[in-house]
């Protein structure tokens, strides 16, 4: 399909690199010739130079044939003028990167007036994703489907744990409840197991199934962590904000560590309950006196990656329990896995994840399963896609015994109507189903293509 | 460097010129000819390309600039030592060197031959020697890029190394349907040339292996006397009208299918090549007049030879070499010219061309008023100064490359005009000089190191210099 991404920053390179990948025709317009050429030159998309809201590069580029159009420039006014144009000219859909908070995530006020399919907000979009890691500690990322409630989470086994050396048949028998391991992530590279995969301990696992179930399940392997009570913040972002507003009323205690006076006498005047503490979050003793010791989770979220990281090992070496790291630049993010502190958060790839999810979901033929939403695992290979079976998919009727998938394609659970159902070989698919698939195939469109 | 992937996408490369090996072979066994010059040609290469695809799978699709460089300088070389070997086989040209000189003059859409008498050569050979103009015109690796279904961004790269022009314009997203709707409107001219010569009268096999010649702007003929030896107004209108139209920015075929005729009309590069064409035309059908019987005449061999030379073809529709110096200058200036950025023609390419001289009014200007900013324009869009750079840089190349190889083809002992303009006609891919290579003479009498720099030469015009240079640069080969 064809998509039109304004802005060749970082975020509109992440989105048109991915996207194109998956097989669409993508579009970029970008002020900056030499940003242009820079993304031209590493991927096959087409570029125009010039500013996208001026109505003549918008129809220059051929706004009219575009079914999505995608506004990522580093300004909310560009992107909202220039999908209200895009839309005027003909483009179907248009998705508008916004990052102020007055043009609030809670209201759909800005969606519904300027006719956008979808408003992205990556420091709200960042803060949804630590509020959920802070409610179950456990997990390093947390994810949920949206309508069969299904959660999607990865942690790493510990040293010593009661899962070390367990082959993934006998699992129920330590753990007791039915969970779905998806992928495990050994050295670097993912693999989707069987049932004679046997975890490791130093393994990224991701797993899918009910929150309760999911919940005991970390209690009998020993994992379980308590939702966190005390959280300490570096760097009063705009995702500091975000994520204020959604501990508030937890009865969760906030710090805010910010060294920019202004910006410290912003947050005090929005966030009433948070301790907002003017220092410079980078000195160990401002960290010391302000309880990270007692604090039971410190998220380093300030603008410098490289400050996020080792204050990150710091607190770890601090016996902080739970840490998250915000990491702006994905790039290195493999190199990372080893030595940070679990948690470690890209918005980019959020806002990549959250794009990529949407379109998808439009591609979908009449009759043919849709996407309902998409989930990176780890990389933007490895993808976790909620399907819902559509009436005249090749693969409803058919016993899972029957069927012969793909090779690094996994059926990781059905949901029908309101029931869970962990598929075996006698599970059959049927119209209406929500099915999660787990595939490090890029080539998987549609459900059908699971099938070998 | 991605060794295994330039070695698979070579491999690639050869399995393509097996499968356009199989059409001369039918056209042999249709014409009942032996078809075992083919066979012999095509049996060890279809193994060796075979090899090379699956001996030498990738282990990871990153490609960048210098892989695309170096495999598409790489394939060149290769498809033409391999595509040369049908004529030793068959006896048509039993040198080694003189049929490599051929076939990369046919695949260089050159059509500077060593054939004194090309009436005498089998049909199945003479259909490859006429095919390779219309291969080599798109570009193979293009034909890949449209055909196989292939993944990942890279194919932009070795595009870009292929198309002619200062800058590869996408016409759409994708390098692959741009690569595909550039070959259907290259199928489409093609048929449209070969109904009009049918329609003029013409035999089967020489309307369609004139057509491959005209498309890839190539110049070899089925006969030694070129068009001239039809001796027909109409076949030497069609033929000049579509040498034009295969000289014209392949984007401005596309825009007019788009409907944005008028926007295709207005391109720049168009209409200083109209009017370099029509200038041109006039100045010699005058020049001639005297010569030929009157200004009509003068118009019909000027307008044929002008459209031949500045599409780079290289036909002739009358020996040119006894016309008067002013016209013959005209030639040799066009031959440098060549057709526009994004055609199938040779040259140094219009846009250069008016890139060029813009630059230096504007220089010039800046020497009067020294602290004026100004940028030059060029399709109503200011033109980076990197790209002119970049023209600047490979007009100065092209000039030094033509003129040194003339110091190694004086060693021969040929007149300066002859070296001069074998040299120029073989860089800019026309084929005929002047002098000794004018349109009656043939290349078969150079040394065979004058052959070899000829034949460098030639591939040097067609992938527009950087890829062979760089073929030859020691650090090209570092390994990164």
């Amino acid at each position: 399909m064809n998509i039109t991404i304004a802005g060749a920053g970082t975020m509109g390179r992440d989105i048109a690199a991915q996207l194109c990948r998956k097989g669409h025709d993508v579009t970029i317009i970008d002020k900056n010739n030499e940003v242009l050429n820079n993304a031209v030159r590493s991927m096959d998309v087409i570029g125009y130079c010039g500013n996208c809201i001026s109505p003549q590069v918008l129809k220059e580029s051929e706004i009219h044939a575009a079914k999505v159009f995608i506004a990522a420039t580093g300004s909310d006014e560009t992107n909202l003028i220039s999908c209200l144009l895009a839309e005027k000219a003909g483009a179907e859909h248009t998705i508008a990167l916004l990052r102020d908070p007055d043009y609030s995530p809670d209201t759909n006020i800005w969606k519904e007036s300027l006719g956008l399919s979808l408003a992205i907000h990556p420091d709200y979009v960042t803060a949804e994703e630590i509020y959920r890691v802070l409610q179950f500690p456990a997990a390093s990322h947390l994810e949920i489907f949206p309508d069969s409630q299904l959660e999607l989470l990865t942690f790493r086994i510990p040293p010593n744990s009661k899962l070390d050396n367990v082959a993934l048949r006998d699992l129920t028998k330590i753990a007791g409840q039915r969970v779905l391991i998806c992928t495990i992530e050994r050295e670097g590279t993912y693999m989707i197991p069987d049932g004679t995969s046997v975890l490791k301990s130093g393994d990224m696992v991701a797993l899918t199934g009910e929150p309760d179930n999911l919940h005991h399940f970390f209690l009998s392997a020993g994992l379980y962590k308590k939702p966190v009570q005390n959280v300490l913040i570096l760097g009063g972002s705009r995702s500091a904000v975000y994520l204020y507003q959604l501990l508030e009323n937890t009865g969760v205690k906030v710090t805010i560590i910010e060294n920019n006076p202004d910006r410290c006498e912003y947050l005090s005047e929005r966030l009433r309950k948070a301790d907002i503490i003017c220092a410079d979050g980078t000195a160990i003793s401002v960290l010391q006196e302000n309880g990270i010791r007692t604090a039971d989770s410190f998220i380093a979220m300030t603008g410098s990656d490289e400050n996020n990281i080792i204050l990150s090992l710091y607190a770890q070496n601090s016996g902080v329990s739970k840490i998250v790291t915000k990491v702006k630049n994905d790039k290195f993010s493999k190199l990372l896995k080893d030595v940070l502190p679990e948690s470690s958060l890209s918005p980019l790839r959020l806002v990549t994840q959250r794009v990529e999810g949407y379109v998808r979901g439009l591609e979908h033929a009449s009759g043919k399963s849709r996407i309902e939403a998409l989930y990176y695992l780890g990389n933007q290979k490895v993808t976790a896609t909620q399907y819902l079976v559509g009436s005249k998919n090749r693969c409803i009727g058919r016993s899972l015994a029957e069927m012969k998938l793909k090779h690094g394609v996994l059926l990781g659970s059905v949901t029908r109507g309101k029931e869970h159902i962990v598929p075996d070989g006698h599970t059959v698919l049927m119209p209406e189903d929500r099915v999660i698939i787990i595939s490090t195939d890029p080539k998987i469109h549609e459900l059908d293509d699971i099938l070998a | 460097m991605n060794y295994r992937m330039i070695v698979n996408i070579l491999g690639k490369v050869l399995l393509a010129e097996v499968l356009l090996l199989l059409l001369p072979m039918s056209a042999a066994l249709y014409y009942h000819e032996s078809p075992l010059p083919f066979l012999y040609t095509i049996a060890p290469l279809a193994v060796l390309s075979l090899a090379m695809i699956f001996l030498f799978k990738p282990t990871h699709d990153d490609l960048f600039a210098r892989e695309g460089f170096l495999c598409t300088g790489l394939a060149w070389i290769l498809m033409s030592a391999f595509g040369a070997l049908p004529f030793v086989f068959s006896g048509d040209i039993p040198n080694y060197l003189n049929a490599f000189f051929e076939t990369v003059s046919g695949f260089t859409t050159t059509g500077a031959s060593i054939l004194t008498n090309p009436e005498t050569m089998s049909r199945g050979c003479m259909f490859w020697r006429l095919f390779t103009h219309w291969i080599g015109g798109m570009g193979v690796l293009v034909l890949i890029a449209a055909v196989l279904p292939v993944s990942g961004n890279h194919y932009i790269h070795i595009m870009r190394a292929e198309v002619p022009g200062p800058t590869v314009s996408k016409l759409v997203p994708r390098a692959r349907k741009t690569a595909r709707i550039l070959y259907v409107i290259y199928m489409v001219l093609t048929l449209l040339e070969i109904f009009f010569l049918l329609a003029g009268g013409l035999g089967f096999f020489d309307s369609v292996l004139h057509a491959f010649a005209t498309a890839g702007t190539g110049g070899f003929s089925t006969r030694a006397a070129s068009i001239a030896a039809f001796d027909s107004v109409y076949v030497e209108m069609v033929v000049s009208v579509f040498m034009l139209l295969f000289g014209c920015n392949f984007n401005l075929f596309f825009l007019m299918l788009t409907g944005e005729i008028l926007l295709a009309l207005k391109s720049e590069e168009f209409r200083v090549y109209l009017c370099i064409v029509a200038a041109s035309v006039f100045a010699i059908a005058g020049n001639i007049a005297y010569q030929v019987g009157g200004f009509t005449n003068g118009l019909r061999y000027s307008f044929f030879q002008v459209a031949t030379i500045i599409s780079t073809t290289g036909f002739s529709s009358a020996n040119f070499d006894n016309w008067p110096e002013f016209s013959r200058w005209i030639l040799v200036l066009l031959m440098f010219i060549g057709g526009c950025a994004g055609s199938t023609g040779g040259g140094i390419k219009v846009s250069r061309i008016i890139l060029l001289v813009k630059s230096y009014f504007t220089e010039i200007k800046k020497l009067v008023l020294p602290s004026r900013v100004k940028k030059v324009w060029f399709e109503s869009r200011p033109v980076e100064a990197v790209t002119l750079r970049t023209i600047h840089v490979f007009f100065s190349l092209y000039i030094a490359i033509a003129f040194i190889s003339v110091l190694i083809l004086s060693l021969d002992g040929h007149d300066l005009t002859t070296n001069f303009t074998a040299s120029v006609a073989c860089i800019s891919n026309v084929g005929p000089g002047l002098s000794g290579v004018g349109p009656a003479c043939n290349y078969l009498f150079f040394s065979p190191l004058s052959k070899i720099v000829l034949i460098f030469e030639m591939l040097l015009g067609r992938l527009e210099l950087f890829p062979m240079i760089l073929l030859l640069s020691p650090s090209m080969w570092k390994s990164k």
